[in-house]
């Protein structure tokens, strides 16, 4: 037996198969009937949508705590991992509680947050002790920024890792022998090399944080108003259920996110062809 | 020249900021675990096992555990069986397969969990629920989720092995494609395999979204019970965290243990 091209194509069908089983017919099966509604004229979602400003709020919400968390988070993971590319006895440690850290999302992480920041904190408390009220709603908008932060930030620093270790070994010491400091190295050597990377990793955070139901379903219920809550709660909720707008704001959010995921990837492919 | 040892100030605070984001909220949950009571003080009371012997004993943990456990390895299983097929036969011979493979693994960042969750819901338990086990259900809507892990460990692991110099020396010795992948390709990714099974297997045990909205009720997994649990008690709820990060840990560490022996062998 020989692997030919189409041999391939046939080991794949199996796996195209339960992909297309369980995330695109469902999917398109949902949009489908939301776009025949609106055609129908009878019960078109976007209606509701244009109706009550909560959703589209909902939409923004989305929007900012992913790209805030993203931006800090490559930021803090991308200068963290030039700390771990100066000391590689730091790696094997720090990535192991990267690695915690990134993992510890939704229920861990909600009942961590309660309990050090929560109305009975012991932070909250201790602080209060001193004098010193924490100006932190942990089921505010804050307190989601916060936890999103808890692991958007170790996952940065554990994706930057490699990119960021590559560029260390030799480059850097090339531009010091040639007279050049820390800043204009980073500035016209460093970020420019690194901006592909900074742009597939950041597109990856944006999706991890628009994706996150665990973290602000647990924090705060589903009063979090973010997409992933309003999806689930728009159907399985007892009190106020309309299957309809759910459908859009999940097309809405896979719109986001495939623009994002696309954009960066294509801006990344064209950077790097540049210098190659 | 640039000193080594006075280097930035900012990328070490950078890295202080990491390591307190990511250990602090283990720790309180570990300290919560473990103490009898945390409400008075700066720092928790009295040192104890109870919460975490108490639930080794209770009955509805331990049917989540085993239920989490059973539905997340068979998904794993799943996963592993379709997609390492599809991935090393693509990177073997078709690289046009390997772009869409590379697709597919991007397709869960873009369609999140929450909205599988919600159409599978729907569709298989709404509409087809009669005719549909909601177990197997489950299992098949998790797997591709899973795919983008084993892709890329697997993908990486044959990246390694350059596999196109292989391939070719057993054409040129008359040995087949098939023969080559059960007796060459096969052992030396069998860590590789064995490691992306368990990343597979961790990750869909601590999976919420779908545990939560498409089983619900009659099947308790691990992670809702965690959250239900929360509100009644706090410290057993930690102790269950604790507990199952213990477990991840060890997997973790094992994943690791087979990825760096794997590297050693092969090089």
């Amino acid at each position: 037996m020989n692997l030919s091209r189409r041999a391939a194509w046939f080991a794949a069908l199996p796996l195209m198969l339960v992909v297309a089983l369980a995330v695109l017919l469902p999917f398109a099966w949902r949009s489908a009937d939301f776009v025949a509604d609106c055609i129908r004229g009878s019960e078109c979602a976007l209606r509701d949508f244009a109706s009550d400003a909560y959703y589209f709020k909902a939409v923004l919400n989305t929007a900012w705590l992913s790209a805030l968390s993203t931006l800090a988070a490559l930021a803090i993971g991308g200068a963290a991992a030039v700390a771990l590319a100066e000391r590689p006895s730091w790696r094997r440690a720090s990535a192991v509680l990267a690695n915690l850290g990134a993992n510890f999302a939704g229920v861990p992480l909600a009942l961590a947050l309660t309990l050090l920041f929560g109305v009975q904190g012991v932070l909250r408390q201790g602080l209060a002790g001193i004098g010193i009220p924490l100006p932190l709603d942990i089921e505010g908008r804050g307190g989601l920024l916060l936890a999103y932060l808890c692991f958007q930030v170790p996952l940065a620093t554990l994706m930057l890792a490699l990119p960021v270790q590559m560029l260390e070994s030799g480059l850097m010491d090339a531009a010091a022998t040639l007279g050049a400091g820390p800043a204009l190295f980073w500035r016209r050597v460093g970020l420019p090399l690194l901006l592909p990377s900074l742009l597939e990793v950041g597109s990856l955070l944006f999706a991890n944080a628009a994706a996150a139901y665990a973290t602000p379903f647990a924090l705060s219920g589903t009063s979090a108003n973010v997409l992933a809550v309003r999806i689930a709660a728009l159907v399985s909720g007892d009190i106020f259920s309309n299957p309809g707008l759910s459908s859009l704001l999940a097309l809405l959010m896979f719109m986001l996110l495939a623009a994002v995921i696309a954009g960066a990837n294509a801006l990344a492919r064209r950077l790097r062809g540049r210098d190659a | 020249m640039r000193s080594r040892t006075g280097a930035w100030w900012w990328s070490r605070l950078a890295l202080a900021i990491v390591v307190v984001l990511a250990v602090l909220p283990p720790l309180a949950v570990l300290l919560y675990a473990f103490s009898t009571r945390w409400d008075r003080s700066l720092l928790p009371e009295q040192a104890t096992w109870a919460w975490l012997a108490d639930l080794v004993h209770t009955p509805r943990v331990q049917a989540a555990v085993a239920q989490t456990l059973a539905l997340s390895f068979a998904s794993a299983l799943l996963t592993l069986l379709v997609g390492a097929t599809a991935t090393i036969a693509a990177r073997l011979v078709s690289p046009r397969a390997m772009a869409l493979l590379d697709a597919l693994s991007l397709l869960p960042y873009a369609i999140p969990p929450v909205v599988i969750a919600i159409g599978a819901l729907q569709l298989f338990v709404g509409r087809w629920g009669a005719w549909l086990d909601l177990r197997l259900v489950y299992v098949v809507v998790v797997a591709p989720l899973l795919f983008p892990l084993l892709h890329k460990t697997l993908g990486a692991a044959m990246r390694q092995l350059d596999v196109a110099p292989l391939l070719e020396a057993a054409h040129t010795l008359g040995a087949s494609d098939g023969f080559l992948l059960r007796r060459v390709l096969l052992p030396l990714l069998a860590p590789a395999l064995v490691a992306s099974l368990l990343l597979c297997w961790v990750t869909a045990a601590m999976e919420f979204a779908i545990a939560n909205l498409l089983l619900g009720g009659p099947i308790e997994m691990l992670q809702p019970l965690m959250n239900g649990m929360r509100n009644v008690n706090g410290h057993q709820s930690a102790a269950l965290v604790v507990l199952s990060f213990a477990v991840i840990t060890a997997m973790g560490m094992l994943v690791e243990g087979l990825t760096a022996w794997n590297t050693r062998r092969n090089s």
